[in-house]
């Protein structure tokens, strides 16, 4: 399973290096797409192997950037923005919405794994302030009740 | 066949283009007029607030949606008659059909990088060669030596609008003149000042200008091969480049002997993965080379050793837009517009209070007056201007009272902020500046990189003492230390982030000193923004005791029975203002200083 995945990881990659190096950085984000948002260690251990390049060069690339990480901590990733134009858009608000309903901080996972929840800098899209984006997903123009209506339907599975 | 033009940016999209796209397709066959006009979807038109759009005979209609389609088939298509109704209102309240010529947002604009922008379908290149693209690279390759496009370039005076503002034509001279057999030409699409979007929207409703751009960057220089670095969290202009550049290899526009010439150039897209100090140009170039993206010390510069050792220009998406405009028009025509140092246009995003939110592009040299004002409508809810931030985190603010000020490079640096890659913040009189200085910092301390101590170590010690000052905690000498600290981290950082960073607290200590006074002194915060130095009480005047913000209290912290004058009980509030949000009686308000339990206030 794992293996399947690392090599096709490496074969997409292989298509768009045109050095030997940006490969990595390459080899890290197909790995994320195959194992649908993480690249867990052994995975990375494996294609550092295959690459013949020491397994810390991959680890420094997915520790580094904030959306890579080695582990899948929850089902949806949630990331708010916290930047000035959103703020003061009344994103505070929906960031004390985001707290308040899912019971965590910035950083942390739900005991039910379902949701983490990130703030992240502005997503260029100030022109619908507020914002969050889920998995990917952007949220525009929110207000606390749209947030908690959109909590609801991840959480009811009615999105995926 | 006629055309009717459906704005498909970004904004657009989430507020329901395609359902409009799709309702005017069913209306058109439905009337058996779809073999009379053609839908074409463009990129953003530039006024994200009053989305969805249409133009149709060059009227210009707004905030559609499907009801709205059937009934401008009917009326205007079928019946020759303007919808009233869709049409756009000036800011005097008059409805305007050619809203892109009569609406002063629309008309004070000058558009070359977003010449397409809201005119052509970005899936196509014919309609991007129908509108004179690649007619530029054309000539470039065949009519004028490398050099001679550097002097074009040159002479045009055209400036960086990533940031720095440096001369885009001597970047060039610097590269060309490099002895290599290598060199890259790099697109820096890492777009993440808070504020700005204009690249996206280049990106996403232009892609070819850009394409272009970098390909006659990449013949002047002696370029073989070009990246273009996006950021993961814009995937529509991820998708859009895919697509470019593949037509552009197919018609010969990139790829091997370029229009049948003996210059070979071609484009790879790179998806950078959430760091903010990928877009500095050391750190980006790290980060193609499969490295952590953290800066270098520079010189050696990116011209003289980039990717890999070799020479490479990095040109910001706007930058490149403006290239195949200024061969095709001259650098004379260019310079007709905007200032002697700073010659052009620039795109502006306009965000925060303000009523038209969306970008324009404008001459350099337009006031701030007239950009809020004039182009953006002014502030919402008749609310008073306090002040403009500009440049994102590595700007600062402007204060209401210097926004005749022409914006460019050099007027913006004497205030105390930069240009940056041009977000403009609008703020009233309910945003602190105690807040937004704390929020850059908040920033700032979350997206440095960590190599290097200034940076790393002197923005959490800033934010710590306005931390303290927005929590009526700090002292007089707080205040001090904090110009000190931002002046140290000023000058000794390693790379522009911690060398800008400062730049948000020294301009609001600058202009609004007074502020943080106060909120020292007097625990008092003017804005009624910072949490600890308010109270949420309500007007016994105006409490018609609806209990609606009971109801809504998440602690339970509010008293009182139907009908009845209602309280909040001030240490069980934690502020987080939902009755205030919830009150249709205006019964509630925010007092500063905050009051204790069983304190008594006057209503305002
Ligand atoms: C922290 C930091 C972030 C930056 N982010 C961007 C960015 O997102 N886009 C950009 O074009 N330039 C950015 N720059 C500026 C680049 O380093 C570089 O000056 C620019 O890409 C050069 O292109 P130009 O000459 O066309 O402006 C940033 C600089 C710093 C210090
Ligand atoms: S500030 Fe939130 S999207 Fe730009």
């Amino acid at each position: 399973m794992v293996e399947e995945k690392v090599r096709s990881a490496l074969e997409k990659a292989r298509e768009k290096v045109l050095e030997e190096k940006d490969y990595v950085m390459e080899v890290v984000r197909y790995l994320h797409e195959e194992f649908d948002g993480y690249a867990p260690p052994e995975a990375l251990e494996l294609a550092a192997h295959l690459l013949e390049v020491p397994p810390s060069r991959l680890y420094e690339i997915a520790t580094f950037y904030s959306l890579y990480t080695l582990k899948k901590e929850a089902k949806h990733v949630i990331s708010v923005c916290a930047s000035l134009p959103c703020h003061v858009a009344g994103g505070r608000e929906i960031i004390e919405t985001l707290r308040k309903e899912l019971g965590i901080d910035f950083g942390q996972v739900t005991p039910d794994g379902m949701f983490k929840l990130e703030e992240v800098g502005c997503l260029g899209r100030c022109d619908t302030s507020p914002n969050m984006m889920i998995d990917g997903t952007l949220y525009r123009n929110l207000t606390p009740e749209k947030v908690v209506a959109i909590l609801e339907a991840y959480r009811k599975g009615v999105i995926e | 066949m006629k055309e009717i033009r459906v704005c498909a940016g970004g904004a657009c999209i989430a507020s329901g283009a395609f359902s409009v796209r799709d309702a005017l397709l069913k209306e058109l066959k439905e009337k058996g007029l779809d073999g009379q006009y053609k839908i074409v979807e463009t990129g953003c038109m530039g006024m994200c607030s009053r989305g969805p759009f249409m133009v149709v005979d060059g009227v210009v209609y707004a905030k559609l949606n499907e009801r709205a389609v059937k009934e401008i088939v009917d009326s205007h298509l079928v019946g020759g008659k303007v919808v009233e109704k869709y049409l756009m209102a000036l800011p005097e309240g008059q409805k305007v059909k050619e809203a892109f010529k009569e609406h002063p947002f629309f008309s004070r604009q000058v558009k070359i990088v977003t010449r397409n922008l809201g005119k052509i379908d970005p899936k196509s290149i014919d309609d991007y060669i129908d509108r004179g693209g690649y007619k530029a690279l054309e000539k470039v390759l065949k009519e004028m030596k490398p050099q001679d496009v550097i002097e074009e370039i040159k002479n045009s005076g055209l400036r960086g609008r990533g940031g720095a503002g440096f001369p885009t034509g001597l970047k060039w001279e610097f590269a060309a003149k490099q002895k290599s057999d290598r060199k890259f030409v790099v697109c820096n699409a890492d777009e993440g000042d808070p504020g700005a979007f204009m690249d996206r929207a280049v990106l996403e409703g232009d892609p070819h200008s850009v394409l272009e751009g970098m390909a006659i960057a990449a013949y002047a220089i002696g370029a073989q091969q070009g990246y273009i670095y996006v950021r993961a969290e814009y995937p529509l202009a991820i998708e859009r480049l895919t697509v470019a550049i593949d037509q552009a290899r197919r018609r010969g526009f990139l790829g091997k002997n370029i229009l049948g010439t003996d210059f070979s150039f071609d484009i790879q897209i790179r998806i950078g993965a959430g760091a903010f100090v990928c877009g500095e140009e050391t750190a980006l170039m790290a980060s193609i080379m499969g490295e952590r993206g953290q800066p270098r010390v520079r010189p050696p510069y990116p011209v003289e050793k980039g990717l890999w050792g070799y020479p490479t220009v990095i040109n910001n998406v706007e930058t490149l837009a403006n290239i195949a405009w200024i061969i095709n028009n001259g650098w004379r025509e260019f310079r007709k517009y905007g200032t002697e140092k700073s010659p052009g246009t620039k795109v502006f995003a306009l965000a925060g209070k303000i009523n038209n939110t969306g970008l324009v592009e404008v001459p350099l040299g337009i006031t701030l007056r007239e950009l809020i004002y004039d182009i953006g409508g002014g502030i919402p809810g008749g609310k008073k201007l306090k002040a403009v931030q500009t440049g994102g985190p590595s700007g600062g603010v402007i204060p209401a009272d210097k926004i005749d000020t022409p914006i460019d490079y050099e007027s913006l640096t004497a205030l105390g902020t930069i240009m940056g890659s041009g977000g403009i913040i609008v703020l009233d009189e309910d945003d602190c500046m105690v807040d937004v200085a704390k929020f850059f910092l908040e920033f700032t301390v979350h997206e440095s990189c960590g190599k290097c101590t200034p940076c790393r170590e002197g923005t959490r010690a800033m934010y710590e003492i306005l931390d303290r000052i927005s929590k009526g905690e700090g002292t007089m000498e707080d205040i001090d230390a904090l110009e000190e600290l931002a002046v140290v981290v000023k000058e000794t950082s390693l790379c522009g982030l911690g060398q800008t960073a400062p730049n948000p607290v020294l301009t609001t200590l600058r202009y609004f000193r007074e502020e943080y006074e106060i909120h020292v002194k007097e625990k008092r915060c003017p804005a009624k923004k910072c949490r600890d130095l308010i109270s949420y009480v309500i007007d016994p005047k105006a409490c018609t005791g609806c209990t609606a913000c009971k109801i809504v209290c998440p602690t339970g912290a509010i008293e009182g029975e139907l009908n009845k004058l209602h309280y909040i009980h001030q240490d069980l509030c934690i502020k987080c203002g939902s009755c205030m949000d919830v009150c249709r009686f205006d019964a509630v308000f925010k007092v500063s200083p905050p009051i204790k339990e069983d304190e008594k206030v006057q209503s305002s």
